[in-house]
């Protein structure tokens, strides 16, 4: 956490290997990361489905079943640029999941989104933690999960 | 993941229309050229080489501009570093499907003009049109973080170094019988500096955008 300006997204693009060539962590650990910045990267002209085929080597099953557990099934087939913000945002996170990689890095997760929305989504985070995954937000929000490490920024 | 090849189709699935309006501006152009001169064959056949050449360079250096800008805009390039995905592949993926799109068609409009007499002379301007490409993919890269209008940052910026490109290809054009022998190994060999500076620059101008 820490206020406006005082390092956060920077870290977070150190920790994500941005804009060098290999990942700090990568190199380290050996851990596999996704990493969802504040930028959606995804583009606007394609459909949910696509946009989440082409970035995470799932399945189309998978990816069906992800988005409705997250009740996104129906935007599936709907051009991005249809989507509002934060529905835009839910899909972002979706690829977290998908992705199948046990460090998750987000810069501010909860933008956008609304109060379902940010339930379900620390909802998934903490089912990720249960199996064994990693996870470094930065957040303007209290974190609601048990025991999560806080580093304050003072810029 | 990624390979080259499914890269190249994706990109070749997205927005296909992109070059389309520099295509027409190239084959007005060349036909209004063609009517003005209709009396005057001598200028026609002393023209049309640089016309051909000069234009090519022009459309291409003016269709690059946007090569990297909705990825960068987008945070499609950040995220495909976070993911540790080889820029290299990426560039060179962006600028095949460039190619394919805009200086094939341009390849084949200028063989068609110039009655296909050789395939040296056709081998000859694709890899002109290719060079053009992995030039002004340079600039393109370094123009991203500039706010103002690049389009026209971008060929300044390339100009100095696709003049030779130009004019060993505008000898190739007016002289197609002596294609193979001089022109064709020039053109290669500026092609083969082209791709080893491309793949180096750009990798490294996406970066330093990225800081």
């Amino acid at each position: 956490m820490g206020s406006n300006g005082s390092g956060k997204t920077t870290l977070l693009r150190c920790l994500a290997g941005i804009p060098q060539a290999v990942s700090a962590i990568e190199k380290v650990e050996g851990l596999s990361q996704s990493y969802v910045g504040h930028l959606n990267a995804l583009k606007l002209s394609l459909t949910v489905r696509q946009n989440l085929l082409q970035q995470t080597g799932a399945t189309p099953v998978q990816v069906i079943q992800t988005l409705a557990t997250r009740g996104l099934a129906s935007l599936a087939d709907r051009p991005l640029k249809t989507l509002s913000v934060g529905q835009q945002r839910q899909v972002a996170l979706t690829r977290l999941s998908l992705s199948g990689a046990k460090l998750w890095l987000v810069d501010e997760a909860t933008t956008h989104l609304d109060e379902a929305a940010t339930t379900q989504f620390w909802g998934t985070l903490e089912a990720h933690l249960n199996t064994g995954g990693a996870a470094v937000l930065s957040s303007h929000i209290p974190v609601p999960i048990p025991d999560a490490k806080v580093i304050i920024l003072h810029g | 993941m990624d390979s080259l090849t499914s890269q190249i189709r994706q990109n070749l699935y997205h927005n296909p229309q992109s070059v389309v309006h520099v295509l027409l501006v190239f084959i007005s152009l060349v036909v209004a050229f063609g009517v003005l001169s209709s009396n005057h064959p001598a200028l026609w056949q002393a023209f049309l080489p640089t016309l051909l050449m000069g234009l090519s360079y022009g459309v291409i250096s003016l269709s690059l501009d946007q090569l990297f800008r909705e990825d960068w805009e987008d945070g499609t390039l950040e995220w495909r570093m976070s993911e540790g995905q080889s820029l290299e592949i990426y560039v060179l993926a962006k600028i095949l499907t460039h190619w394919i799109r805009l200086g094939i068609p341009l390849t084949g409009i200028i063989g068609l003009i110039s009655g296909f007499e050789s395939l040296p002379l056709l081998l000859g301007v694709a890899a002109t049109t290719l060079s053009l490409t992995l030039l002004g993919a340079i600039g393109s890269a370094l123009c991203l973080t500039a706010k103002a209008n690049t389009s026209i940052l971008l060929p300044l910026l390339t100009l100095p170094f696709g003049i030779p490109m130009i004019i060993v290809s505008m000898a190739a054009v007016s002289d197609p019988t002596a294609a193979l022998s001089s022109y064709f190994t020039l053109q290669g060999g500026l092609l083969m500096i082209a791709v080893a500076v491309c793949l180096t620059a750009c990798p490294y101008a996406l970066r330093l955008s990225l800081r």
